[in-house]
């Protein structure tokens, strides 16, 4: 009885950290898309105030990346990474075509971190 | 250093895990019981080897397995429909004397591997058996007829009483309290009798008792001779 309430309350816990990192993960990737998007948008009349943002993106991204990482794998954390730190580059040089697809690929590939941990039955089968 | 820290880190949970599930899980296996050490071997091994998968992704579905054997075992306990689903039901393949090959081709068994079943436990005449039993864990029970039977202490009638077996009381030089204790043997009787064999607690390798205070020493391999 007593290793039952244990491994209940174990998997109680498991539960609850699961659907609380869910919870967390779907409203950080909403909010950072948004900030990508807000970027973008800020860059058509003023690129240099983009850049900082698309730095304060950056740099918020690397504290998240590390709390992510206790539970979804590296390579797509690290490809939203590269995707971030490619459209501030691009932006820096003033290509904006360039700039705007990487930001959407970023946006997409943020959006698509939540999308990929929710229990659908698509992402479960 | 990461991959030695993660082997030690999922090596106690696994260890925690199986202590959980109980020793059952140490003996023979039930299918279910089978299906959870392989997945957990496999899912352990994975976050060892590879830094880039999360340590996360390893713990929760070793604690999720083992949880859920803990829970099917328990339900099982309490419900045979439940048991005989998951743990299947002992089949009979030889009844009376007689072998079901219709039972043995049930349960995939071979007549080479009835045969060797029998031979594991000293049988080597197929009609020296009444019954015999596939279990569950695909161990083989035998019932042997009368007059292949061992003869019992029953049989001939002989009178006795049921005693318990020696307990280890020394263990490599160390005093084994709880059996002392379990058969009622005071510190002052194992020390006169260490005395009087002119023997330290240290210099014992093995010692047994029982409760008649009967007992059998083995010195440590320096003062190498049998002591009863």
């Amino acid at each position: 009885m007593r290793r039952l309430a244990v491994i209940g309350t174990l998997l109680a816990l498991i539960l609850a950290a699961g659907i609380f990192s869910l919870c967390w993960l779907q409203s950080y990737t909403n909010r950072l898309a948004g900030d990508l998007e807000a970027a973008a948008g800020t860059a058509e009349t003023d690129p240099a105030q983009a850049l900082e943002q698309l730095a304060a993106i950056e740099e918020d991204w690397s504290r998240a990346e590390r709390k992510i990482g206790l539970f979804v794998h590296e390579s797509p954390l690290r490809r939203i990474g590269e995707a971030i730190a490619a459209s501030a580059e691009w932006l820096r040089l003033g290509e904006e075509t360039e700039f705007r697809a990487a930001v959407r690929t970023a946006a997409y590939l943020v959006r698509d971190l939540a999308r990929q941990e929710m229990p659908t039955l698509k992402n479960i089968f | 250093m990461i991959v030695f820290i993660r082997a030690i880190l999922l090596y106690l949970l696994i260890i925690f895990c199986m202590r959980l599930m109980g020793k059952r899980q140490l003996g023979e296996l039930q299918p279910s019981e089978l299906v959870i050490t392989i997945l957990i071997s496999n899912i352990a091994s994975l976050p060892i080897e590879d830094n880039s998968i999360p340590m996360v992704m390893g713990i929760v579905p070793i604690i999720v397995l083992s949880g859920f054997e803990l829970i099917t075992s328990s339900i099982s306990l309490k419900s045979k429909r439940f048991r005989n689903l998951v743990s299947g039901k002992p089949v009979v393949i030889i009844r009376g004397g007689k072998i079901d090959q219709k039972a043995m081709r049930e349960v995939r068994f071979s007549v080479d591997d009835l045969m060797e079943s029998l031979r594991g436990q000293s049988i080597f005449d197929i009609r020296d058996v009444q019954y015999a039993i596939v279990e569950t864990t695909g161990k083989v029970s035998v019932f042997q007829k009368h007059d292949a039977q061992t003869v019992t202490a029953k049989m001939l009638d002989i009178k006795g009483s049921d005693a318990d077996p020696p307990a280890v009381v020394i263990s490599d030089g160390r005093r084994i309290g709880a059996a002392m204790e379990a058969y009622s043997l005071s510190d002052r009787w194992l020390e006169s009798v260490l005395r009087e064999k002119g023997l330290k607690e240290e210099e014992i390798f093995l010692m047994t008792a029982d409760r008649n205070h009967q007992y059998y020493i083995v010195p440590a391999a320096a003062k190498k001779e049998v002591i009863q």
